[in-house]
């Protein structure tokens, strides 16, 4: 966590507001997270559209359910944990519908465009938001990183970009800190790879 | 462990493997694009519908500070008070003349009839 992070960490008082469904309690927690989160997300999502509306559920599923917070993480690691299952979900949820669509246009659309068809994937559906990402190499791992599937996408978020250590890692995703490690590099290791051949040259 | 107390070997070997994807990662994702205002506002009127209107109901409670929100009240109530009392105090200054009781008749000095 960098070392701007808002003052309300340990804040017992605060958590009680919150917990008593304290309007401008929460509205204060959203100003101070809403970035952060926001970030989170579109990491894991790709699309602002996606993330705008994902961070809005994260808040709303936070004031539904800050009562179950004991404080036996730091709330803003639970905010992750809640932001990082609402993204797996997303994350699956689009899949699915992508799944959907390109079955449905299967149907409809002649052989002849069932053949062109073949061999597109999700990853190489047109994602206009990383057209505006620096240069090639950075959107192919942009790319590769979405195509990767939510779990080491996760981990990769989380710990290499976030830079949140092993153990908070762990807390957010439930995973003991050497499954965090061992599944990072698995995870990094998968990225690589992908990078490359979609490059067609060798990543330092 | 110390600054100079010796990593461990996985810890070398990720480092030395690994770094230069790392930070190619970390640059592919280093320019994260911003929502054009804050999500507040929606993100209220989402805990507002879901609760019926319980939650996030009044302009008030959408406040993100009330103490400013009260200071301007308080600020407009006292203007409001003193042009009232800038109307009103000329009149109460300049109160209706009564007219004078009669002065009481001197019995040694008023003219016998």
């Amino acid at each position: 966590m960098d070392s701007t992070e808002p003052d309300l960490e340990f804040d017992v008082r605060f958590v009680q507001r919150l917990q008593r469904r304290d309007e401008h309690a929460f509205s204060s927690l959203v100003v101070a997270y809403e970035k952060r989160i926001f970030q989170l997300v579109w990491r894991m999502l790709g699309s602002k559209e996606e993330a705008e509306d994902l961070t809005q559920e994260v808040f709303v599923q936070v004031f539904r359910s800050i009562h179950s917070f004991r404080g036996e993480s730091k709330l803003s690691t639970w905010l992750y944990r809640i932001a990082v299952n609402l993204a797996k979900n997303r994350t699956m949820y689009l899949a699915r519908r992508h799944q959907r669509s390109h079955e449905d246009i299967v149907d409809a659309e002649s052989v002849d465009a069932h053949e062109r068809a073949q061999g597109i994937t999700a990853g190489e559906t047109r994602r206009p938001d990383l057209d505006l990402v620096g240069s090639r190499t950075e959107r192919a791992v942009l790319e590769c990183l979405l195509d990767l599937d939510a779990e080491h996408r996760e981990l990769l978020v989380l710990r290499d970009v976030e830079c949140l250590s092993y153990e908070e890692v762990g807390a957010i995703t439930g995973l003991l800190p050497g499954t965090v490690k061992s599944r990072l590099h698995r995870a990094r290791g998968l990225l690589k790879q992908a990078v490359e051949a979609r490059l067609g040259e060798k990543v330092p | 462990m110390s600054e100079n107390e010796p990593e461990d070997l996985e810890g070398l070997l990720a480092r030395g493997e690994e770094e230069p994807a790392l930070s190619l990662l970390k640059s592919a994702l280093r320019d994260v694009p911003h929502p054009e205002r804050s999500l507040l506002p929606k993100i209220q009127d989402r805990i507002r519908l879901r609760t019926r209107g319980r939650y996030f109901r009044s302009r008030y409670s959408r406040s993100l500070d009330p103490i400013p929100l009260l200071l301007i009240v308080c600020l407009l109530v006292l203007l409001l008070l003193t042009a009232i009392f800038l109307v009103f105090q000329p009149l109460a200054s300049d109160p209706v003349p009564h007219p004078l009781p009669p002065a009481p008749i001197d019995p040694l000095t008023a003219p016998s009839p």
